[in-house]
């Protein structure tokens, strides 16, 4: 994950959420938004799902639980997820 | 136009009443389940042989049921030896309406009598150089009973294959293959036997444009490179890994574990997108994995095992471990301590199959000068089923023993700690 600076602002963690997930699985962030299917439309494995929540913990210094991970589809609903743990 | 029909027959993933119930509710990453989900390459390389002039339906039982009803020109099915019973069913419902099949694939290769006795035609070897002539003779209404492949293909004259075909099929995977052949010759495996020890090698830039051309007929495709141990010519991969750097994809590969003993080749890996490697562990006898090849390359290998995980997984990618079970000196004991070792080495996907006698392997030649072969139909050739006696196990106990086994591996307990394990990778890397 480049460090981009830690932004709180909504419109920021959304960006910067939509460029981990980009730079992980070599998708073009323009074709990212919040209604693509994580496992389905983006191909994520249970491997980038690691390596996507170890990089947002480690860049908001936050938790995520693996398990919420498996039941979240849309890339709307993780990047919710995040806010959610920033407030 | 004439319409060929080509095949891919419906496989079980076992046979087993106890293993399908354990797979069916087990929290097995789902890795495990869609790696080998996609299509295999041998039809969509004759698709690419097949002229314009003909057309093609393609179809995979697993996905979708053959029509019976329809009155191709000619059926191609392709097959390896748990599929063979299903394959040739579907050739004799064909043959009976009088229309002509070909069989093709491992199975047909390795058992060619057998296959000839269930088709009009059989393809045995690497089908680029035959299907062009098979298609002549049987517009000449020449077709013969088989045709064999005498010296192994040039792959650098391989034609790329029809990947658009597939497109609508939504596979997980798109399979990818830069070389054949494998010097290793293990006596379990038949890599060696049909293909050759000799390596041979598509030229990078043939490989760079089967990825351009998934990437134009797919959006964002993960791609698995189907060579039975892709990097034995270290400097072809690294010229290879250099090239697939800008198209910027995720990919799969199955290799050996000396790719730990090269750092220059990893941080390569690394680099152009390797998410995962299918590695061969087998076992950690080294008696055992002595018999295995005969020079013994495996055994060497087993007591750097641990480091050479570690070496790989530090690096952000996952090992897809390979394990058997039912060697000759195989116990409880020594089952679990195989279970032991994927637990402590922490191996991303840890898979554990039954020892298996397929047809073309030496394996099954030992076997059966000792009358261990078990009377069993190809269907349960799976590599979960046990389909020869066992020597300190009872065949029943085996079985038991490959469920056991993984359920202590695919546990929630473990499952969490490796992905603790993963993520202080991730968050150093």
């Amino acid at each position: 994950m480049e460090k981009v600076g830690k932004n709180i602002n909504d419109e920021e963690i959304h960006k910067d959420i939509i460029k981990v997930l980009a730079k992980i699985t070599r998708i073009d962030a323009s074709s990212i938004n919040d209604d693509v299917l994580i496992r389905d439309e983006l191909g994520i494995d249970s491997l980038m799902g690691i390596e996507i929540i170890a990089k947002v913990e480690k860049y908001y210094n936050i938790h995520l639980e693996e398990s919420l991970l498996l039941e979240i589809n849309r890339v709307g609903d993780f990047i919710n997820l995040v806010k959610s743990k920033l407030k | 136009m004439p319409t060929i029909c080509f095949i891919n027959p419906k496989w079980q993933i076992c046979m087993d009443r106890e293993f399908n119930e354990f797979w069916r509710t087990t929290v097995t990453p789902n890795l495990i389940r869609n790696t080998y989900s996609g299509f295999g390459l041998s039809i969509l390389i004759l698709a690419a042989l097949t002229p314009q002039e003909y057309e093609i339906e393609i179809i995979d039982e697993n996905l979708h049921q053959v029509d019976f009803n329809k009155n191709y020109d000619l059926v191609a099915i392709t097959c390896c030896t748990q599929q063979a019973t299903r394959a040739y069913e579907i050739s004799k419902k064909f043959r009976q309406k009088e229309i002509k099949t070909v069989l093709g694939g491992i199975h047909p290769t390795v058992c060619s009598d057998e296959a000839s006795k269930n088709a009009d035609s059989v393809v045995v070897g690497e089908c680029e150089d035959l299907w062009p002539k098979l298609l002549r003779d049987f517009e000449a209404g020449e077709l013969k009973k088989s045709y064999k492949q005498k010296e192994l293909y040039d792959l650098k004259k391989a034609p790329l294959p029809r990947y658009d075909l597939i497109e609508y099929l939504n596979y997980k995977m798109f399979w990818i293959q830069t070389t054949r052949g494998c010097p290793h010759d293990c006596n379990f495996c038949v890599a060696s036997n049909i293909y050759g020890k000799r390596f041979r090698l598509k030229a990078v830039e043939q490989v760079v444009e089967e990825i351009k051309f998934i990437k134009s007929v797919k959006i964002n495709p993960k791609i698995s490179f189907a060579d039975d141990n892709m990097f034995v010519n270290k400097n072809y991969s690294k010229s290879l890994l250099e090239k697939i750097i800008p198209l910027n994809i995720r990919w799969f590969a199955q290799t050996d574990i000396s790719v730990a003993e090269d750092r220059e080749l990893l941080l390569l890996l690394k680099k152009s997108g390797c998410s995962i490697l299918f590695i061969g562990f087998e076992s950690l006898s080294v008696d055992e994995l002595k018999k295995t090849n005969k020079d013994n390359w495996k055994a060497k290998k087993v007591k750097y095992y641990e480091e050479y995980i570690h070496k790989i997984q530090s690096m952000g990618i996952g090992i897809f471990g390979a394990f058997m079970i039912g060697f000759d000196s195989d116990d409880v004991a020594s089952i679990n301590k195989t279970c032991d070792f994927i637990k402590e080495s922490k191996i991303y996907a840890p898979q554990i199959s039954v020892l298996t006698p397929y047809p073309g392997c030496a394996l099954r030649e030992q076997l059966a000068s000792q009358n261990r072969i078990l009377d069993k139909d190809w269907n349960y050739y799976t590599g979960l089923d046990v389909t020869f006696k066992p020597n300190r196990l009872s065949e029943k106990e085996l079985q038991g023993q490959l469920v056991s086994s993984l359920k202590s591996i695919y546990n929630r307990e473990h499952l969490e700690k490796n992905i603790r394990y993963f993520k202080d990778i991730f968050k150093n890397n």
